[in-house]
């Protein structure tokens, strides 16, 4: 008789939601069912169910007609109360054990039971793991709030804090000084310091809301967009390309377009749920927009020669990105530490196995070497994803596709539908605006024969090529434009338009020959030329080859211009442009995966989002791993609060600028930085956040706001990468400066700047080779020069009137009379070049510890 | 570090000493040890260098690290037993108790949590093996050169981690599993225990590519809380450019200079009194000072072709296979000479696990590695020696684990490399009052546990503190909970 089978996915089910504490024993059918009772069993239905299995089966139905979670984990953990073969000994404890729950004639003996209450803590420990937890309306802790500690909660950040210190008898530090905190905020939201007339109106305003309307003022400044770009773009793994000569590597040339993306969608607080399918489907969302296609560089940023490798890292990146994953272990092996099968992680796979990159022109360019639209789309709608057996791309197990999904312990609905894209989608040269551009291309190539003028008769056929050139341009093109809107192709007007064009064709194809040939034989004349000069034997052939494939030039352009001869004796029709074709078609795959990303039921984007931003504003996450919410990251410190926010954010309309309002204004991002050795005692590492956490900028808010006090920042936004050898001397912000492998930026890279492979955090070292670069770099020693230029036409000969505005603009806070003392005197030394000492004295205050600090 | 000193110094520091307190050091900026609350007991363990605790054997650490996992049975601790029963299943030899799955899930921090594979099948010895110095260790051949200064060597045959995957980098310098909260490296105990040797230079210096961010990065030369002064300070082996803006900027002077840090340091100090516990301050200040000193000492330092001809020639300089990493030891030579503390000298590094992580075709690739290595680390002891150096500059070899008796089935590997192995592998100890020609602690028949005289990470740590006079139990910080297995034992019967 054969043994008793079960559903192979509800098998799955129970051995994922227990992992390591279920008994192997019990990894098997007979755990929900038991022997056929007949003979030659051909469903699944002849397998009837233990009790325990029949529970399970009847509480499935039940919760299923009431709409309810009616996964296999939320029925275990609802029944692990119940005893289902009546022996005495509860379900759970009887799994967890060993015993089967559905067999009164398995029972725990004595000893064994003396494990149980071990082992149900484990399973509580195991069950209450953090990052999988969906989300529960977060209550806020009710903490008493009067007279004094008004100032200590000024939002329910704060609650969640108060709560935590209370608990450890901690007191919160009082809020910073007004200069300190203005800096402060300054530096977060736009990574510029305060200007002196700022930090002047501010100290000035005593209204009690002078500093929430700054907050609201920062948030609305474009410069925020650059500030918090240069951060999502750690996250995301913002890279300019790699490679010598024609190869690429790591990314792709144009791809500063997403760059602008996140800057611009930052400023217009986009929705984080939308960046995120814009990102990772911007293609299937708005496969029409510009704009938005952009966004996928984000995938593209990926691009390797090697497909594997590619694979690998937009599996790897994507999880650890949106939702704090590792799902890059579970490669080769199920994942160790968290819910992701081996299985798993090549369905997650093969959302993406049929994507792949293409660059399409903008309107204006339509050389794409020059520029142009680097984007992600679907070059195969349905591409075989197989398990690679442990990991090894020679042993694909061919037997069976895998099907694009994701880990099923996260929960969610993932609902993959085709996306039909519209033909410019799939045909992007035949946009209008590439039309208008060849126009325009071909009247300023016109314009710019009839400069060069007409006095020979090479320029005349250069000119009159360029005219026939627009002529044609001008006839077929209406034609085109015809045919995209879906016009017939009948009817005397289209006949004739289509006549008229052809001929047109036809003449400048000819004129177009003619002058290839006459580069062609000047090509020939100056090889042939260089030959004649030729002294070594080296030079000498390398000019005979020279000139051997200019001959060869001039008779293959011979023979075109023959060929386009014959064409206009013979009057051929009307040839359409040639054009690039893609699929008309996407899978849908990316778009399902990024709404699951972002939807609701999903415990993890909103927490890893919220994480980083208060990772960036407090110097450490809540969660301290923020690339790893599993088994091998760090646990929240504070996971309320951290929900909390979560919640807000989706509640929200995932607007970020929301989650920073609520982060910098709240008392705790207010406080002083400075220490209170009680606490310090009670709570060394600040985990209760009961003073703010002091920081060093990173290295582009160092070289920008050298740049940017000493009235030097060029604001210009947005626009290809500058060269990363010209971070010395160029002044646009450092957002702008390339960043590829091989290709950083030296100063930027001292302050611990992000790691090419990722960054999802940056390191914040302090060592003798930032004193260094702040003492000798020319950036450095630039700043000091045009501040001393700036600030003594300001303050004139007076020099305590020049170390208050110095202080002001370097420091951000009015001097302390010690300071002035220590600086006059450092500036009166006798004799001596004053606008020499004065650079060196700003050179220092560039140099002091709270320029770098943000307190 | 004794903490009533930390006691009683805390908070008693007036504005008015502070003030009279300053105008210290080189460039006339006050130190730390006058502006903050452990300053005092800091000085005292300067003051008194190296005679903090207990009567020091050695004034400087050499540790080289070998990323990725060293197998211990083709490098110092053979065993033929595998090539015996090559091809055959652990279970199926005299030896199978040692896939006991209890004595496997003993160490590991989360038993049974790991589902790591055991390869029972055994892998042979991919390379002879033969008695080497007159202490007569076997030692594979793959490692003739420091063959040849093994009297010089301790070999420590029985040591054991906790972690089955490169987390272990970490471990290896913390003590600690990659999850917990960060710890201080050893290098930052040591700097933190005795200060510089040489104010011109870092006391913890760093060489070579660190572990990569798998696998504790920048933490395993990392501080934690001891502060961001007692973080190792890489350098570039590149005597074009070995420090980035070294040169004064235009029309500066070396005396302006002077003059502007003497300022910034008065003001910093300053601060210093607002913020007296502010570790960052602190740090910035002495990186200041340091950078001031460094600007003229690194060039120095790195003049690697100052050396005499045979001197680099000892090296491997010469050698293309040997010529970066005998570079970087041939500079670690010379840092310990200007009195630099702890030098640590990564080797393997590949961005990931590191070149030394053998799964695959284990019998072409760690003889390549091990070429790079062996001439360089052989010439360095044999030039601390010829220079009287070897007596008080300890040198240590560590790897974060051994690797498997069993042939490795996974990935690319199938069968021709050996997988992690946290359960028995081999460090080394040379010169630093270490005894010379020893054989300390024993692996089982195949290499797979550590059976006699077993050591965790730690005792290593331990090792190295006690012969730089520092008693890790009293390198306390107060509030810092230290656990039991943090300090480790010294292993004594190594030392002379």
């Amino acid at each position: 008789m054969p043994n008793a089978q079960a559903n192979p996915a509800n098998k799955k089910a129970l051995a994922n939601h227990f992992e390591h504490l279920l008994p192997p024993k019990l990894n098997e059918c007979t755990t929900c069912h038991l022997p056929s009772t007949v003979e030659s069993p051909h469903s699944l239905d002849e397998f009837p169910h233990n009790g325990f299995g029949h529970g399970l089966r009847k509480l499935g139905e039940e919760l299923k007609a009431k709409k309810a979670d009616a996964g296999i984990p939320a029925r275990l953990v609802r029944v692990s109360g119940e005893d289902a073969d009546g022996d005495g000994t509860d379900n759970l404890t009887e799994l967890l054990l060993g015993s089967n729950p559905g067999d009164a004639s398995q029972k725990p003996d004595a000893s064994r039971m003396a494990h149980a209450a071990v082992k149900l803590a484990a399973y509580e420990k195991h069950l209450h793991r953090y990052a999988w937890q969906p989300f529960q309306r977060v209550m806020r802790p009710v903490v008493e709030v009067s007279g004094k500690r008004k100032a200590e909660s000024r939002n329910p950040v704060d609650e969640f804090l108060g709560e935590a210190m209370q608990e450890r008898g901690l007191k919160a530090r009082p809020e910073a000084e007004k200069a300190i905190l203005l800096r402060r905020v300054y530096l977060d939201l736009i990574g510029l310091a305060p200007t002196p007339e700022e930090i002047r109106t501010f100290l000035a305003d005593g209204s009690p809301l002078a500093y929430e309307l700054v907050v609201d003022r920062l948030l609305n400044d474009p410069r925020h967009g650059e500030r918090w770009a240069r951060h999502w773009m750690d996250v995301w793994r913002y890279s300019d390309w790699a490679g010598y000569k024609g190869t690429v590597r790591f990314s792709q040339p144009h791809i500063w377009h997403w760059r602008d993306w996140i800057v611009e969608s930052l400023n217009a607080d986009k929705g984080y749920d939308r960046m995120v399918v814009e990102m990772l489907a911007g293609d299937e969302a708005a496969p029409e927009n510009l704009d938005v296609l952009r966004a996928t560089g984000f995938l593209v940023r990926n691009y390797q020669g090697e497909r594997g490798q590619w694979m690998d890292e937009v599996v790897e990146h994507t999880s650890k990105a949106f939702l704090g994953i590792t799902m890059n272990c579970a490669k080769c092996h199920d994942h160790k530490f968290d819910p992701v099968s081996q299985q798993e992680y090549f369905a997650v796979r093969a959302i993406f196995e049929g994507h792949n990159v293409r660059t399409e022109p903008l309107p204006g360019e339509l050389d794409t070497t020059k520029d142009g639209l680097v984007r992600a789309f679907d070059a195969s709608l349905n591409p075989g994803t197989f398990l690679l057996e442990r990991g090894d791309d020679r042993f694909p197990v061919k037997d069976k596709a895998i099907d694009p999904g994701v880990p099923a312990a996260f929960g969610g609905d993932f609902a993959v539908r085709m996306v039909k894209l519209p033909p410019t989608a799939a045909v992007p040269e035949r946009r209008a605006y590439v039309r208008t551009t060849l126009l325009s291309d071909a009247r300023a190539a016109v314009e710019k024969a009839r400069l060069a003028g007409a006095n020979d008769a090479e320029r005349r056929l250069r000119l009159r090529a360029s005219e026939a050139k627009l002529h044609m341009l001008e006839t077929m093109l209406p034609l085109e434009e015809m045919e995209v809107e879906g016009q017939k192709k009948a009817g005397a007007e289209w006949k004739s338009m289509s006549a008229e064009a052809a001929k047109a064709q036809l003449e400048s194809n000819v004129l177009e020959a003619r002058v290839a040939l006459v580069d062609a034989q000047a090509a020939e004349a100056a090889a042939t030329a260089k030959l004649g000069a030729a002294k070594s034997t080296p030079e000498k052939n390398q000019g005979k080859r020279a000139v051997d494939a200019a001959k060869a030039k001039v008779a293959s352009v011979t023979k075109a211009l023959e060929t386009a001869g014959k064409a206009k004796a013979a009057g051929a029709p009307l040839k359409p442009r040639a054009v690039k074709t893609y699929p008309d078609n996407s899978s849908g795959r990316r778009l399902a995966f990024a709404n699951w990303i972002t939807s609701r039921e999903n415990p993890l984007a909103a927490r890893v989002a919220a994480n980083h931003v208060w990772m960036r504003h407090f110097g450490r996450g809540l969660v301290e791993t923020p690339s790893d919410f599993g088994g091998n990251g760090r646990k929240p410190a504070h996971p309320a609060l951290l929900d909390w926010l979560a919640c807000e954010l989706m509640e929200n309309g995932w607007s970020m600028k929301h989650l920073h309002r609520l982060i910098v204004t709240s008392a705790a991002y207010r406080r002083s930085d400075t220490s209170d050795p009680r606490n310090a005692e009670l709570d060394p590492d600040n985990v209760c956040y009961w003073k703010m956490p002091s920081r060093r900028m990173e290295g582009e808010v160092v070289r920008d706001n050298l740049l940017w006090i000493s009235g030097r920042l060029d604001a210009t936004t947005g626009g290809p990468d500058i060269d990363y050898t010209l971070a010395e001397t160029s002044q646009r912000r450092s957002v702008y400066l390339r960043h590829a492998q091989e290709k950083t930026v030296e100063f930027i890279q001292v302050f611990d700047g992000p790691a090419l492979t990722e960054c999802y955090q940056r390191e914040m070292s302090i060592k003798p080779h930032q004193a260094l670069a702040l003492m000798n770099s020319k950036v450095a020693s630039d700043a000091a020069e045009a501040l001393e230029a700036k600030l003594s036409l300001a303050s004139g000969a007076d020099y305590s009137r020049f170390i208050e505005e110095a202080f002001l603009a370097v420091l951000n806070r009015p001097v302390k009379p010690d300071e002035v003392a220590l600086c006059a005197e450092f500036l009166n030394r006798d004799g001596g070049d004053v606008a020499k000492a004065r650079r060196n004295f700003l050179g220092v205050l560039f140099n002091h510890n709270d320029f770098v600090t943000i307190r | 570090m004794n903490p009533s000193v930390h006691a009683s110094h805390r908070g008693g520091l007036s504005r008015r000493s502070f003030l009279a307190d300053t105008g210290m050091g080189v460039t006339g900026m006050a130190l730390s040890a006058m502006l903050f609350k452990d300053g005092t007991a800091h000085a005292s363990a300067r003051d008194e260098r190296g005679v903090a605790h207990l009567s020091p054997k050695a004034k400087s650490v050499i540790w080289i690290f070998l990323i990725g996992g060293v197998s211990q049975m083709e490098s110092f601790d053979p065993k033929p037993m595998l090539t015996k029963y090559a091809g055959k299943s652990i279970d199926d030899t005299p030896f199978a108790d040692a896939v006991n799955p209890e004595r496997i899930n003993k160490i590991l921090l989360q038993p049974g949590k790991d589902k790591r594979e055991v390869f029972k099948q055994i892998f042979p010895l991919c390379v002879p093996y033969q008695k080497r110095g007159q202490c007569g260790v076997e030692m594979s051949d793959w490692f003739p050169n420091i063959g040849g200064v093994a009297d010089d060597i301790a070999f420590v045959r029985s040591m054991w981690t906790i972690d089955n995957n490169h987390g272990a980098q970490l471990t290896f310098h913390t003590g600690r599993k990659i999850t917990d909260p960060s710890e201080p490296a050893l290098g930052a105990w040591v700097s933190y225990g005795l200060g510089s040797g040489n104010a011109n230079l870092p006391e913890f210096m760093v060489l070579g590519e660190p572990s990569a961010d798998c696998c504790g990065r920048s933490y395993t030369f990392g501080p934690a809380y001891l502060g961001p002064h007692h973080a190792g300070v890489r350098l570039n082996v590149d005597p074009v450019n070995p420090l980035s803006y070294m040169q004064l900027p235009k029309g500066v002077t070396m005396d302006e200079q002077l003059a502007n840090l003497s300022l910034l340091g008065k003001l910093n100090a300053l601060s210093g009194v607002e913020y007296p516990e502010d570790m960052n301050l602190r740090a910035r200040i002495q990186s200041y000072e340091l950078a001031f000193q460094m600007q003229t000492a690194v060039p120095e330092l790195m003049s690697l072709d100052r050396e005499p001809e045979h001197v680099r020639q000892l090296y491997g300089l010469d050698v293309n296979e040997c010529k970066i990493f005998g570079s970087q030891l041939l500079a670690a030579r010379r840092m310990v000479e200007r009195g630099v503390r702890f030098v640590q000298i990564f080797h393997g590094y590949n961005g990931g696990a590191g070149r030394w992580d053998n799964h695959a075709n284990l019998a072409k690739s760690m003889p390549m590695l091990a070429m790079e290595v062996d001439q360089p680390v052989a010439g360095l002891i044999r030039d601390l020696k010829q220079r009287g150096m070897l007596e008080d500059t300890l040198v240590v070899w560590g790897t974060e684990f051994g690797r498997t008796p069993g042939a490795e089935f996974r990935n690319s590997s199938q069968g021709t490399g050996r997988d992690h192995h946290p359960h028995g592998f081999t460090c080394w100890l040379a010169g630093g009052g270490v005894k010379g020609g020893t054989i300390h602690g024993a692996t089982d028949e195949l290499g797979f546990h550590a059976v006699e005289k077993r050591h965790y990470v730690t005792d290593l740590h331990a090792t190295v503190l006690h012969q730089l006079g520092l008693d890790p139990r009293r390198l306390e910080v107060p509030g810092r909970k230290r656990l039991e297995k943090d300090f480790g034992e010294p292993i004594t019967a190594i030392l002379a």
